[in-house]
């Protein structure tokens, strides 16, 4: 019981020189052989794979020329923080009140806070991502990220994001779905509303 | 302006289920409209096989195999993105059975001085029953499981590991049970697994970091900063 509920946990860990010497579970392997129809999707991937993880000297070449990795330990897989990293500030959940001119109206609701009450801002179109703007419209939503993003070196520099919220097109079938349930509940009220 | 973030961290959503993971390549995301096309493209992969699936895209990391989908990113400003793709790719896979899921913070947050970092093991394993086994006993890690009120969850587990440079890593595991008795239907979990994403989502963000800072005996820091926005 408790070992499946484990199996929700991250897989991020921090680095512990002391117990490299564990033993690693006989399941603990990933076997990357390429199968024939996957080769020219998966070929590139795995070797890099397996050459960052093991020094480019994992990739064999049996006889009939296929390239074939080794077994990948998952340990190698753990997540690892990096030495540079971003220390948020403040982050709001931002809705697209108009777009007009250059700039974008919104609401912001602060995501750091929930007892803060509910801003509006203008912001410039510029300082969004160009694969973001297609998508700003009223009710769109977007994060406002701030922070200071640290480097290794002890180097501080001022940080801010801008992201638009993406959910996937809804289906055909859902929104028949979602119509028909629309139909249902407006029949039951009354007509004259 | 009111510090939220530790020292380092990171978010993680996890997902127990029947998946297929030669499916999940980067640009299936950006065709179903879950990442923009040029994070796709230039998506760092590691392997991409029918047992097991290992890339970046963005900030965020997806690791899955055949039983378990993992989305990770070690950035903090990215919890809000991370728990909109997880809503999202569960809103594409709707006919994949779903086991379980589990939402992710972990914290790494360093002591001011050696001395507090050493009391954070003492007082989470006291050492008098160990000092009768053998010498110089410490804590490497503890995992504490149980229930936190007024949440639908079914388990809380909290890791306390210490680490290098009087660092703490402080690992919350809020895990869901969707396979139920009373959830039956594959819908029915999928169900359940979206409303956790987007009904708790929130409030664990905000009780891990409460968690953390009442294991370590610290305050939240409220320091105003002359930053302007």
């Amino acid at each position: 019981m408790i070992t499946a509920i484990l199996e929700t946990f991250s897989r991020v860990d921090v680095y512990d020189a002391n117990l490299q010497t564990r033993g690693v579970r006989s399941d603990a392997w990933v076997s990357p052989e390429i199968e024939p129809e996957q080769r020219i999707s998966s070929e590139t991937t795995t070797d890099r794979l397996v050459s960052r993880l093991s020094n480019g000297s994992a990739t064999t070449m049996p006889g009939d020329g296929r390239k074939v990795s080794e077994p990948i330990r998952k340990d190698n897989l753990v997540i690892r923080f990096p030495t540079d990293h971003v220390k948020l500030l403040q982050q709001w959940e931002c809705v697209v009140l108009r777009v007009h001119d250059d700039c974008v109206e919104c609401e912001m609701h602060d995501l750091t806070d929930d007892s803060q009450p509910v801003e509006c801002a203008e912001l410039y179109l510029e300082e969004f991502n160009s694969f973001d703007k297609p998508l700003l419209c009223e009710g769109a939503v977007f994060y406002w990220s701030i922070g200071h993003e640290i480097k290794r070196t002890g180097q501080v520099r001022r940080y801010s994001e801008l992201r638009v919220r993406r959910m996937p097109q809804l289906s055909s079938l859902k929104k028949r779905e979602i119509s028909e349930r629309a139909k249902q509940l407006s029949e039951l009220l009354p007509s004259n509303l | 302006m009111v510090v939220i973030e530790p020292d380092r961290e990171s978010f993680a959503i996890v997902v127990l289920g029947d998946f297929n993971p030669s499916i999940f390549q980067p640009l299936w995301f950006s065709l179903n409209g879950l990442v923009p096309d040029e994070e796709a493209k230039t998506a760092d992969i590691s392997v991409i096989h029918k047992q097991f699936a290992s890339f970046s895209i963005g900030k965020i990391l997806v690791q899955v195999d055949d039983s378990r989908l993992g989305l990770t990113t070690i950035e903090s400003s990215q919890g809000p993105i991370l728990r909109d793709l997880a809503i999202g790719t569960l809103s594409i896979l709707e006919h994949t059975p779903l086991k379980a899921i589990g939402l992710n913070r972990d914290m790494v947050i360093a002591l001011d001085t050696e001395e507090a970092w050493h009391a954070v093991g003492d007082r989470l394993v006291p050492k008098s029953d160990w000092m009768q086994i053998f010498d110089r006993p410490g804590m490497r890690h503890v995992v504490v499981e149980g229930k936190r009120p007024n949440c639908s969850a079914d388990q809380l587990h909290i890791r306390i590991q210490p680490s290098a440079n009087r660092e703490v890593l402080i690992a919350v595991n809020q895990h869901y049970q969707l396979e139920t008795d009373q959830r039956k239907e594959v819908r029915d979990r999928h169900k359940e697994a979206i409303r956790v994403l987007q009904s708790d989502w929130t409030s664990f963000v905000a009780y891990s970091r409460d968690a953390a800072y009442k294991l370590l005996h610290l305050a939240p820091s409220n320091e105003c900063s002359e930053q302007e926005t």
